[in-house]
């Protein structure tokens, strides 16, 4: 299935790249950064343009393991012109470099997972609920095969069907997913069962219909068809269903994407870049402390660039 | 030592990195962007450097003094001014030119053992 291109435009990204600069040295950056943030902008708006969303985030891994690696070799290039670090009997210099490499480590790890996850699309949800027909007269609670098979009666390809008809998905999707030409019946309720969730409404005779959508109005009128074709499709007009009330909460916009969860994914770029930066900091000073004993100098520049 | 009197042969072999930004640089004033696109192109896209290695790469090669920052632009009015331009030097130019020579002598040992053209009948 063709997937559309990500919505996201560059200046957040662009920033990011320039915020993530700050793993190089201050004099590298100070001569170079500009010139790098400039490359990164051209880079990254000619993949917009003409990359699918599996290529801008190929691109955004790729960038960020070239900051990684690019910006712990000249941290520790200029860590070995330092005086205080030539002297390879202080105690402080394996300490220094490792936990400068540690830092470059965890600062590109939360840089690669802000970019991708701010590079993700923006997915909204809305739900409607709607009354189950499970013999709502009863006193006792409902029969619990009898409240699945409703379940399972609202993601029917009949009442599906219908729903997309009524939300005109046809004329929708098609252009997002093909292009060119109309999308199948059949391929729409394929679609459709993708970015459908129903399940029981806490303990109720009630279902609740989410739907999921990068357009936030289509999730929606999703939501709102599929819940008045199953109410049709049971009492067998709209003015039954609207009658018995059968859709009890119809579905209002999202006002929030839900995907991706922004701050999570932060928090844990943080919590993984900083575990992995300790464990970089960690194994820098082993070998280093190990040169040193063996009264081997910190490793330094050489004088030709190849 | 005057860069004159510098044999170019002892900096070699070059790394990869380095190879391509001076062979891309032989075409002329380039900056970061177009030497990137200069990169991937020679090597039909196989090569793809990212702006951390292209501008660690240019600041050692800076260092060394085998390529320049250029003055001037080749038109300042239709160009950013954030861009910043660079050439050979003339020791880059020739260290550049004795590994292509290099490289030309490894092509002409690999067609007197018959691997060039067989690798050519395979493409």
């Amino acid at each position: 299935m063709p997937t559309p291109p990500s919505t996201q435009g560059p200046g957040t990204v662009v920033r990011l790249y320039r915020f993530a600069l700050i793993a190089y040295p201050k004099s590298y950056r100070r001569r170079f950064a500009p010139e790098m943030e400039q490359v990164f902008r051209e880079q990254w708006r000619d993949v917009q343009s003409g990359g699918s969303t599996f290529e801008v985030l190929v691109f955004l891994v790729r960038t960020a393991g070239d900051l990684l690696l690019s910006s712990l070799s000249e941290r520790l290039s200029t860590l070995s012109k330092h005086p205080t670090m030539k002297n390879s009997s202080s105690s402080l210099a394996p300490l220094a470099w490792s936990l400068a490499g540690g830092a470059v480590v965890a600062v590109a790890v939360l840089a690669l997972v802000t970019s991708v996850t701010l590079a993700l699309p923006k997915i909204y949800m809305s739900s409607a609920r709607v009354l189950l027909n499970v013999g709502e007269g009863a006193p006792q609670p409902a029969d619990i095969s009898a409240i699945a098979t409703e379940l399972e009666v609202i993601q029917s390809s009949q009442v599906l069907r219908q729903a997309a008809l009524r939300a005109h998905l046809a004329e929708r999707w098609s252009p997002i997913y093909l292009g060119q030409g109309t999308l199948h019946p059949a391929e729409i309720v394929e679609i459709l069962r993708d970015k459908l969730e129903v399940h029981q409404f806490r303990n109720t005779r009630m279902a609740e219909i989410r739907v999921y959508d990068r357009d936030r109005q289509i999730a929606a009128d999703v939501a709102n068809a599929i819940a008045g074709s199953y109410a049709e499709f049971q009492v067998g007009s709209p003015e039954a269903s609207r009658q018995r009330g059968m859709v009890v909460d119809a579905a209002d916009l999202g006002l929030k994407p839900i995907r991706p969860n922004v701050p999570l994914n932060v928090f844990v770029g943080l919590v993984v870049g900083c575990l992995l930066g300790l464990g970089t900091a960690g194994a820098l000073w082993r070998f280093l402390r190990k040169s040193s004993r063996k009264g081997q100098p910190s490793p330094s520049v050489a004088t030709s660039p190849a | 030592m005057p860069a004159s009197t510098v044999d170019p042969e002892s900096f070699l072999p070059l790394t990869p990195a380095v190879f391509h930004v001076l062979l891309a640089l032989a075409d002329g004033e380039l900056h970061g962007y177009a030497i990137m696109q200069s990169v991937a192109a020679t090597t039909d896209g196989k090569i793809t450097m990212g702006p951390g290695t292209l501008y660690g790469t240019i600041k050692r090669l800076l260092e060394s003094q085998w390529i320049e920052e250029c003055d001037s632009r080749p038109d300042p009015s239709l160009d950013d001014e954030r861009r910043r331009y660079y050439r050979l030097t003339g020791l880059g130019q020739r260290i550049v030119s004795a590994e292509c020579q290099r490289y030309a002598a490894l092509v002409r040992v690999a067609r007197t053992k018959g691997l060039l053209a067989v690798s050519l009948a395979m493409a």
